[in-house]
């Protein structure tokens, strides 16, 4: 059962095409990894997935009362509201305190529960982020760098816990991440984006395919066919 | 014995702060803090319209609020020049455009003294009736939508994804702005409605520690400088608006210093 279908997205800013002809899925239960250089269209990939941004062109299938936990790359919070994290958490539907107690000790959080929102470091505030989407009881979480500004133990612990909540809940993951070595040890589907689906698959397929591989050094050696089909050079 | 026409503008004065409070703390969370100047500074085109159509003013200025409004909305988020700039220049316009509009209406003997910078001492019963009502409305929609108005303001693309209509939110903001607008102008004068909404709101974010004590002590400040600004005027001739304005100012200034004395207690 796919949570998310995308078919044929394509996103234009003006004159500039973000996404062209990108399909995927995201099926229930797997975790999914949008991987690709500066740029790519990831964030924006991502956006339309959570109708934040509506699509040029192309058509988004989400399943019927699905419960999404996202984390934004960047939190752009106005420091002219006052917000504790415990009210944080309350933005949206209202949780039990008990609920908002779990979802913050499951990010390491609990003590920062009474601190305002705006002096939390990056770290801090990513972890406040992912606890939030955690509270919703998610059915799908969709994570846009969820590693940055975290410590080393910090971003061990927290790809154990994506890891964890897949398991044990079967919560879906589709994120956006840099960290190649995680990204292939702990994901089911691999996708690499460049404007549009470079290669996509699981991390063994991939690492074995040569736009992988170049892809972080912003080359593109290949061109893709109008049926799809990809041709080195 | 209070006379009758200081009682009116007390109450027009209170029916005015509160709901500032409100929707001043949700204009300065959404980083608009021009909208209400753009709006209001339109109210001056309204008046003339209305009176070039036979329109009463209060209905004339609601209207064009409402429409201008409706055309803010169209204004792409993202742009080059950005939305303050357009509500800088779309406010500017609008307010000259009253002006020459006014020039060409020699027969039309307005106070304009009045309508820039409010009178509140001549709000008739009608004129209360009026703003009373809009300011049901006003208080009914910020009630229904206070929560989602604040997650909008706070972060949008989160409560997007977690199925908020954010296109109907921010109308319903603008529509809300425009009612506003259309009550408070009698009170403090097309050029002062920003005042009133953004220096209390300012000021409550000193003491504040959620958005919604924010807003409600927005509310008490600007209820309690309304009437401290109106008392100035009936004791000591002091025009009542701009005197509602400098009791405002002043409590920011002591709420702000109560706040760099007591920031860790807060």
């Amino acid at each position: 059962m796919n949570l998310i279908e995308l078919k044929h997205i394509r996103f234009d800013i003006g004159d500039l095409t973000v996404l062209d002809n990108v399909s995927m899925t995201v099926p229930g239960g797997r975790i999914v990894t949008l991987i690709g250089p500066n740029g790519a269209g990831k964030t924006t990939l991502l956006k339309i997935v959570l109708g934040i941004l509506n699509p040029t062109g192309g058509e988004v299938v989400r399943k019927n009362g699905l419960k999404i936990g996202y984390v934004p790359q960047k939190l752009n919070l106005p420091t002219t509201m006052p917000l504790t994290v415990r009210r944080f958490m309350a933005l949206g539907k209202p949780f039990s305190a008990d609920a908002v107690r779990e979802a913050c000790a499951k990010t390491g959080v609990s003590d920062l529960i009474d601190r305002e929102m705006h002096p939390l470091s990056g770290g801090e505030t990513q972890r406040v982020l992912l606890a939030r989407a955690l509270l919703q009881n998610p059915d799908l979480l969709v994570l846009d760098e969820p590693a940055q500004g975290l410590d080393p133990a910090g971003e061990e612990a927290l790809y154990e816990l994506i890891a964890k909540l897949n398991k044990q809940r079967g919560c879906a993951v589709l994120m956006v991440s840099h960290d190649l070595h995680v990204v292939m040890a702990k994901t089911d589907n691999v996708i690499c984006l460049n404007r549009h689906v470079c290669c996509s698959g699981k991390p063994q397929e991939i690492s074995a395919l040569s736009p992988y591989t170049t892809l972080y050094r912003h080359s593109h050696d290949h061109t893709h066919l109008s049926d799809g089909r990809i041709v080195h050079d | 014995m209070i006379e009758p026409f200081v009682l009116r503008a007390a109450l027009a004065a209170l029916i005015t702060a509160v709901p500032a409070g409100f929707v001043g703390s949700l204009m300065i969370w959404r980083r608009t803090a021009y909208f209400g100047d753009t709006l209001s500074h339109s109210a001056l085109a309204g008046i003339v319209l209305g009176a070039a159509l036979g329109v009463s003013p209060n209905i004339a200025v609601a209207l064009l609020t409402g429409v201008l409004a409706l055309l803010l909305i169209k204004i792409p988020q993202r742009n080059i020049l950005g939305m303050d700039l357009y509500l800088l220049i779309i406010g500017q316009t609008a307010l000259c455009a009253g002006l020459v509009g006014l020039a060409y209406m020699p027969d039309f003997r307005a106070d304009l003294t009045g309508y820039l910078f409010g009178d509140v001492l001549s709000v008739s019963s009608n004129d209360l009736l009026f703003m009373a009502a809009m300011g049901a409305v006003c208080a009914l929609v910020l009630a229904v939508n206070w929560k989602k108005q604040v997650f909008c303001a706070a972060a949008p693309d989160i409560a997007r994804s977690e199925g908020i209509d954010i296109l109907c939110q921010n109308r319903l903001f603008t529509i809300l702005t425009a009612l506003f607008v259309a009550m408070a102008f009698r009170t403090t004068g097309l050029l002062l409605v920003s005042a009133l909404l953004i220096v209390p709101a300012c000021a409550a974010r000193f003491i504040a520690r959620t958005p919604e004590q924010m807003a409600v002590k927005a509310a008490v400040i600007g209820a309690f400088c309304s009437i401290a600004g109106i008392a100035a005027s009936v004791l000591f001739d002091a025009p009542a608006a701009p005197a509602v304005e400098q009791a405002c100012a002043a409590a920011f200034v002591l709420c702000g210093t109560f706040f760099r004395c007591h920031k860790k207690i807060i």
